[in-house]
């Protein structure tokens, strides 16, 4: 049994950039692991080969198999999650438990008013 | 909705670009190799140990001799087989070299006034090497032939120009091209800049086991807007294209001449083959691109306009001022239309080849004239939409946006220059 959650209150993914978010990272792993990292991360997709982007990183060391913690982020001014017709920009908070692969990830919205630029 | 999904940082795969890379760079190596090599080879056969021979027999002994036989040799290509035999040092010796350039060409008609010339029995003069005597030659001058002793060297320029982009110029292009884009097009660091940096929770470096999929880099120069204007930079210049159409018609067309010119007997007697059908697309081929680097220069000779923009950063729904001038004169430029474009491009890969695609998400015309007066010099504002992107690079993806300037000229290519603008989110 593993579990990797992020909790976000009133589960809001929507935030302004320059924002400071808050949100708990909860993990229960069937085994120990080296450490845990929170990853704030932009990533592209669509047609153009995937670029992605590691923003900022909080790192637990030595973390008990079964543990919650409390991460703030302060939110870049830029870039904005964006979607046009070739290519989407996609902002996300992802969870990783080391050295292993267990992760999981939670896409949010970094832009003006929370809300996605959209053209084309 | 939030999705819940895998981390994408965990499951990276840089190596692919470097494989790519990797291979590219052998590829590079392998292909300038076997030009530089082969053309190497067979400028050594046909025109370097030929002209060293000419050079070796302006010593030799000129000795008479008598044609003992005298043809000429070959279906497509022809050659003047020769023998003749001569007394050197109380010895009769044999020879059967006419000339150093012993290589077998197209045109019969040269070869058969060779034979005509040294007609079996008849009496001529050899140059012996008194040395050597088993060596002779009848002809030892240069003569035209040897020109196409030269017609490796393409070859071989092919080859070093694909070691100069193999061990200089990918880096040297890879620098240039980031550093223009960098002036141009505000990377998404210019954000992590604008953040105040650091906050105590959290750590702001990358993760050192980290390959990061996106080459965005910045500068320090890139993150602080220094007061005052900025002069745009052309995106590209058509003399450069020109030159590098140029290039590729002379090489091009030099080795098809090769080909040509073996046909042209053939084709002077109207005597024409398939071969000649396989010609013809690369003759076209060849012609085209010439034209082409010749429109490019026409091109480059344009009225060149300077535009300077009042700041170096334009954050969305901001304004700033655009002044144009062009301090050569405008020569025949009859209509100027000046725009603001905003445009994804997305570069990607399918095998071994690499595609981009674009697409223009905004364009405003921002000034149209005709009014010859207008057309000199003036300034217009340049308002960003609020509701849009910010210049955006993350490697293989960027938001793009430009001042496209295009000018009306009758007869002559039109004035088509791209200015990159660096748009920054809302202030």
């Amino acid at each position: 049994m593993k579990n990797l959650e992020l909790i976000f209150a009133h589960d809001m993914t929507e935030f302004d950039p320059g924002a400071e978010i808050g949100f708990i990272a909860s993990w229960d792993l069937e085994s120990v692991p080296e450490s845990v990292e929170v990853r704030l991360v932009w990533n592209t997709s669509g047609k153009g080969d995937r670029d992605l982007k590691v923003v900022k990183t909080v790192r637990f060391d030595s973390p008990a198999a079964n543990d919650q913690k409390d991460v703030t982020f302060t939110l870049p001014w830029g870039p904005y999650s964006f979607s046009g017709k070739l290519i989407s920009v996609i902002w996300a908070i992802e969870l990783i438990a080391l050295p292993g692969r267990d992760s999981m990830r939670r896409e949010i919205t970094v832009a003006p008013r929370g809300k996605e630029v959209v053209v084309g | 909705m939030a999705k819940r999904q895998e981390a994408l940082s965990v499951a990276r795969s840089p190596g692919f670009g470097s494989l790519v890379g990797c291979f590219g760079v052998l590829f590079g190596l392998v292909f300038s190799t076997m030009f530089f090599g082969i053309g190497s080879l067979f400028l050594w056969l046909t025109a370097v140990h030929p002209g060293l021979q000419v050079w070796e027999a302006s010593s030799w002994v000129e000795t008479p001799c008598t044609i003992i036989k005298s043809d000429v040799e070959g279906r497509e290509t022809y050659r003047v087989e020769i023998e003749y035999q001569f007394t050197f040092d109380g010895k009769l010796h044999k020879g059967d070299q006419y000339d150093f350039f012993d290589m077998s060409t197209s045109g019969r008609t040269s070869k058969e006034r060779i034979v005509a010339k040294y007609k079996e029995g008849s009496e001529h003069v050899c140059f012996v090497d008194p040395d050597d005597p088993t060596k002779s030659v009848l002809h030892r001058g240069l003569s035209a032939k040897m020109w196409w002793g030269l017609f490796p060297i393409p070859f071989m320029v092919i080859g070093l120009v694909g070691y100069w982009v193999v061990f200089f110029g990918r880096t040297r292009i890879k620098n240039k091209l980031t550093h223009m884009q960098n002036r141009a097009i505000g990377d998404a660091s210019l954000s992590e800049a604008m953040t105040g940096r650091s906050s105590q929770s959290f750590s702001t470096n990358r993760v050192a086991s980290q390959s990061e999929w996106s080459d965005s880099s910045y500068d320090e120069e890139d993150l602080f807007e220094e007061p005052g204007s900025v002069t745009l930079a052309q995106e590209s210049s058509p003399f450069g294209l020109a030159l590098f159409l140029l290039f590729f018609a002379l090489i091009w067309n030099g080795i098809v001449s090769v080909f040509v010119f073996s046909r042209f007997e053939n084709w002077a007697k109207l005597d024409l083959g398939f071969e000649d059908l396989i010609l013809v697309p690369f003759v076209l081929i060849g012609i085209g691109v010439f034209l082409a680097s010749i429109y490019n220069f026409m091109a480059g000779m344009n009225p060149k306009p300077v535009l300077v923009l009042s700041r170096q950063l334009i954050p969305l729904g901001g304004a700033a001022l655009l002044q144009w001038r062009f301090p050569n004169g405008t020569g025949s430029l009859q209509k100027l239309k000046i725009s603001l474009t905003g445009l994804e491009e997305a570069k990607y890969r399918r095998g071994t080849n690499t595609y981009t695609d674009t697409e223009t998400f905004c364009k405003e015309v921002l000034f149209e004239t005709t009014a010859l007066d207008e057309l000199a010099e003036g300034e217009v504002e340049v308002n960003i939409p609020t509701e849009m992107m910010h210049s955006f690079n993350g490697g293989n993806n960027k938001v793009i946006w430009q001042i496209h300037f295009h000018g009306d000229i009758p007869m002559w290519p039109d004035i088509n220059a791209k200015f990159p603008i660096r748009v920054v989110p809302h202030e």
